[in-house]
């Protein structure tokens, strides 16, 4: 197919299209019409189904109806997990409570002996280590603690923030055993770490400072023997010194009497958070799971943890509280740094969530969520747009594939080779013609006359170049030999044809031959 | 007319696959591939790697569609065996990590064909960029399988807080440090003057045998095998048996540092990068404070002995993987090694930068200005290193992570039953040559 060819009949098309002219609108022209607006129809029937279908990109039916199954079963899974840490700590906190109390009446001494007395405090470490660390090994956390109400120096500055006790930590959480984890000795007196053989954790510490463990005067203010009822859940604590950040569990330990002997409890640090409940969003959009306390508005990354994307230290890049709207399907959480779009669902950790109000949110950056449904509208379009063109591709080679035949015969029909063909209707026609032949004499007769001279003093309208076929058809030239002589495209000549026709108000090569033989000698060599 | 037709068809399925595919091929800041990281940069200690980690996620991570994700903080002794139980399919070992930092006896256990090679990402234009020789140690079969980081040196940490005590009390000073001659001297004098405590700790037994052999002249290694008739390991390693049955070696089964923090032991040999791990203070046994004060030496060497000091550093691998995650992976390498973010790290971390330039610059300590004393101390003393000793690179082989792990645990071994039989009683030098034999005969059996 040869270019120009291509861009003369969609240049022509788009005319006969402008035109609005039926008349000029060939076969070939028609079908290719038809079948472009048939594709088009199918087009919007496709995309009427996906909508539908709810295929096509929307906020309500897209993330966040995602986003609401996906929390649904991260909120599930932080919940069942907490439930059972707590039962764990309730656990502890009895066993050690009765193995502290032993401890205490075979030496003869009671809670009020313990301050000043290292060697008491060693005796009671020493006595924890064991549950302590079968507690580690039972329960799903990263580190076990117990902290006795007495110091092992109250004559130092700061001695009534200072509190003996025993803090055991999984060393390596991804990569422990799971049967015999290596541990951490990270708070204790150095005799009890160093009899039970496992490493001095680097920022190991005699006693815990009150200053980052704010739970103890929560607990032993709210301290029952009942312990179902006054167990807590600290907002994320920094482990001093180091990267690690933990949401912590505290319960009272309480002897027999009714008396507050201290806590324990055990904690998840963020990077075991992360491990056991890691997030996939199907969508592949990056999300990002929360467990953290909600003050009013503000949603307080920098009190909770967080896995999922962007999980290592989110709390930290997010420190400042984020602003919620609650606007449509998803809520928009604000931070100076980025907007994020997400779902929220409350959760009750324990019975003193009065001071903290926690949720579970899933969140993703808003950037990415616009991004994410831009990127489905900007494929729909490249689909759109490559449906459209490969139609009109092919309504174009469609109308040749069925119209050239048709027209080949017309052209065979009009030079006169009447031969029959293959295709019925065509056949019929020429036989109809070849009849209508046998009497065309007397239909040259019947010309009227006036109309001949509206043909002769019309012919001065015609063109230059429709002048030189005109001229041609007067020697008796065919359509086909016309074009070899001029030089030029058989389709070219056929336009010629065509506004010759209309300018000499003829409707066929016929009638204009008729007109032509009408012509004397003087009147053709003037015309030409 | 098909052949028209597809002419025709090309050039619109093209613009198509333009229009739909305007970004990195590979990445897709929409679906970000996401990397598991292992790394040993602060596990017990603040971690500047993870702070990297998460500028890279916020910037250009999220600008290219990477998101790293650090799942498990270890060191460099404890990241080589879940790795190799990992990569054999160990049950309970869970998956490989799709980047991690090591040593090459991991890559060389684990067999270097399972990773991927890091110059089908890294152009000759960007190799020459760093220090040659640390590309080099992470070359295995023509294939740049470790990508290196950051690293280290080994040097000799004391603690000046109580040294100084010592010192003015017993007359040791910093100079008897100098040499291991001073040092069992030095470390005999404190165990009388502490009322039984050891004096220093050595991180890695089998490098103390093997740097000290090699620089008083020996062979350490036959062939993968340990040279137990090199009369200098004989003798270097006679001379530390006897400081440790006498009680004046740490033995604890830990890093100097933690042995330091508690007060376990005086002096420690160990990595560059240990500054990372020690506390500003001191606890005592009454709960007071005190601050801690660190003097950072060169690692003694044996009188006659040439100056040799180890350059090791773990360095970056991955395994084979997605052609998205290991271009990603090398997105994020590149990153770690951009001088404005791989010379602040090196800084807080005590390592050393791995481009040449900013080599040069820290090695040569004209660039310590803003660093906290002990970091200013310690780059000093590299400055020392640079200038007065030669670095010996680790003879790495297949098989040699088994071996130097089974070397600690038998001489650890061999110590702690002599010490619970005789109660820390100096040895005769029959006794040190009979331990000597059945050190042999427990290296050499299956």
């Amino acid at each position: 197919m040869r270019f120009h060819e291509f861009f003369e009949y969609h240049r022509k098309l788009y005319r006969l299209l402008r035109s609005q002219d039926k008349n000029f609108l060939s076969f070939k022209g028609r079908l290719h019409v038809y079948i472009l607006a048939l594709s088009t129809v199918l087009l919007g029937c496709t995309f009427f189904l996906l909508s539908l279908l709810g295929a096509l990109p929307s906020e309500k039916d897209g993330i966040a109806a995602q986003l609401d199954v996906l929390l649904e079963d991260y909120d599930r899974r932080i919940a069942s997990s907490f439930s059972k840490l707590a039962g764990h700590g309730i656990l502890l906190s009895q066993r050690l409570s009765a193995a502290l109390e032993q401890e205490l009446e075979d030496r003869n001494a009671s809670m009020a002996d313990l301050s000043d007395d290292p060697k008491l405090i060693e005796a009671l470490e020493e006595r924890s280590y064991g549950i302590l660390e079968q507690t580690l090994g039972l329960a799903s956390c990263s580190g076990v603690f117990v902290v006795f109400d007495a110091t092992v120096n109250t004559s130092i500055p700061d001695s009534e923030l200072s509190r003996a006790g025993v803090y055991l930590k999984i060393a390596n959480i991804n990569n422990c055993d799971p049967i015999a984890p290596i541990l951490l000795f990270a708070r204790g007196m150095h005799e009890v770490g160093s009899r039970h053989k496992h490493d001095f954790h680097n920022r190991w510490e005699l006693e815990f400072s009150l200053r980052r463990l704010d739970m103890f005067d929560t607990l032993k203010k709210n301290a029952v023997p009942d312990l179902k009822s006054c167990f807590f859940f600290s907002p994320r604590i920094n482990f001093a010194g180091t990267w690690e950040n933990m949401i912590m569990l505290g319960v009272p330990l309480m002897s027999r009497k009714g008396e507050f002997m201290g806590i324990c409890g055990l904690e998840i640090n963020s990077l075991y958070f992360r491990l056991i409940f890691p997030l996939e969003s199907p969508s592949s959009l990056p999300v990002t799971g929360l467990l953290v306390c909600r003050e009013g508005e503000l949603l307080a990354p920098s009190k909770g943890l967080n896995s999922g994307a962007y999980a290592d230290n989110f709390s930290e890049s997010f420190s400042e509280s984020l602003h919620t709207e609650r606007k449509g399907a998803l809520n928009r959480y604000i931070s100076p740094q980025e907007c994020f779009v997400g779902l929220e669902h409350e959760i009750r950790l324990s019975p003193l969530d009065d001071a903290n109000r926690w949720v579970v949110a899933l969140l993703v950056p808003e950037s990415a969520h616009i991004f994410s449904i831009h990127m489905k509208y900007m494929k729909m379009a490249v689909f759109g747009a490559v449906f459209l063109v490969l139609s009109y591709l092919l309504s174009y080679l469609i109308s040749r594939r069925f119209i050239n035949p048709i027209l080949e015969r017309i052209d065979s029909i009009t030079a006169g080779k009447a031969e029959r063909t293959e295709i019925p209707e065509i056949d019929d026609l020429i036989e109809y013609l070849s009849r209508s032949d046998a009497s065309a004499p007397a239909q040259e007769a019947q010309a009227d006359m006036t109309e001949y001279h509206a043909f002769l003093s019309n012919i001065e309208t015609l063109s230059k170049a429709e002048r030189a076929v005109f001229n041609l058809y007067m020697k008796g030239l065919s359509a086909q030999e016309i074009a070899d002589h001029l030089h030029l495209s058989i389709h070219t000549v056929k336009s010629h044809n065509r506004r010759i026709y209309t300018k000499l108000n003829v409707s066929s090569r016929k009638e204009l031959l008729i007109f032509i033989n009408m012509m004397g000698p003087a009147e053709r060599s003037q015309q030409s | 007319m098909f052949a028209r037709f597809f002419s025709l068809l090309l050039p619109v399925v093209c613009t198509a696959l333009l229009l739909s595919g305007c970004r990195d091929s590979l990445l897709d800041p929409g679906s970000p591939v996401r990397l598991s990281f292992w790394h040993v940069y602060g596990a017990q200690a603040d971690s500047p790697m993870n702070r990297l980690v998460e500028r890279f996620n916020l910037t250009e991570g999220k600008e290219k569609g990477i998101i790293v994700n650090v799942t498990s903080l270890s060191n460099t002794v404890a990241i080589h065996f879940p790795l190799v139980a990992a990569a054999k399919g160990e049950p309970g070992a869970g998956v490989l990590p799709d980047i991690f930092v090591t040593y090459p006896k991991t890559v060389l256990t684990i067999g270097p064909e399972r990773f991927a090679d890091w110059n089908e990402h890294i152009s000759p234009e960007e190799r020459k960029t760093f220090v040659p020789a640390f590309l080099e140690e992470g070359v295995f079969n023509g294939r740049q399988v470790m990508f290196p980081v950051a690293k280290s040196s080994r040097a000799l940490f004391v603690n000046a807080t109580i040294f100084d005590r010592f010192s003015a009390e017993t007359g040791l000073t910093y100079d008897d440090l100098i040499t291991w001659e001073g040092m069992f001297k030095a470390a005999e004098a404190y165990h009388r003057w502490s009322g039984g405590k050891a004096f220093f700790k050595y991180d890695e037994w089998m490098h103390y045998s093997l740097l000290n052999t090699v620089a008083l002249g020996g062979e350490f290694f036959s062939g993968r095998k340990v040279n137990f008739d090199s009369p200098q390991f004989a003798s270097v390693w006679k001379k530390l048996a006897r400081a440790a049955l006498s009680g004046h070696v740490c033995m604890l089964n830990c890093f100097s540092t933690a042995a330091m923090t508690v007060g376990e032991t005086l002096c420690g040999v160990e990595s560059t990068a240990s500054i990372l791990y020690f506390k500003d203070f001191m606890t005592f046994p009454d709960n007071t404070h005190l601050p801690l004060k660190l003097r950072i030496l060169p690692v003694p060497r044996f009188s006659g002995a040439k100056p040799l000091t180890i350059l090791a550093g773990s360095s970056l691998c991955m395994p084979k993987s997605t052609k998205a995650k290991e271009y990603a992976a090398s997105v994020f390498a590149r990153w770690l090694t951009k001088e404005e973010n791989n010379v602040p790290f090196v800084l807080a971390t005590g390592y050393l930068p791995v481009k040449g330039e900013a080599f040069s610059h820290i090695i040569k300590a004209d660039s310590l200005d803003g660093l906290e004393d002990k970091a200013q101390e310690l780059y000093k003393t590299v400055n020392r290193l640079h200038r007065e000793y030669s670095f010996y690179k680790l003879p790495f082989f297949d098989g040699y992570g088994e071996l130097e792990k089974k070397f600690c645990e038998e001489q650890m071994a061999l110590f702690e039953r002599w010490i619970a039989s005789h109660g820390g009683t100096e040895p005769s030098e029959e006794t040190l040559d009979a331990m000597f034999r059945e050190f042999r005969e427990c290296m050499e059996r299956p």
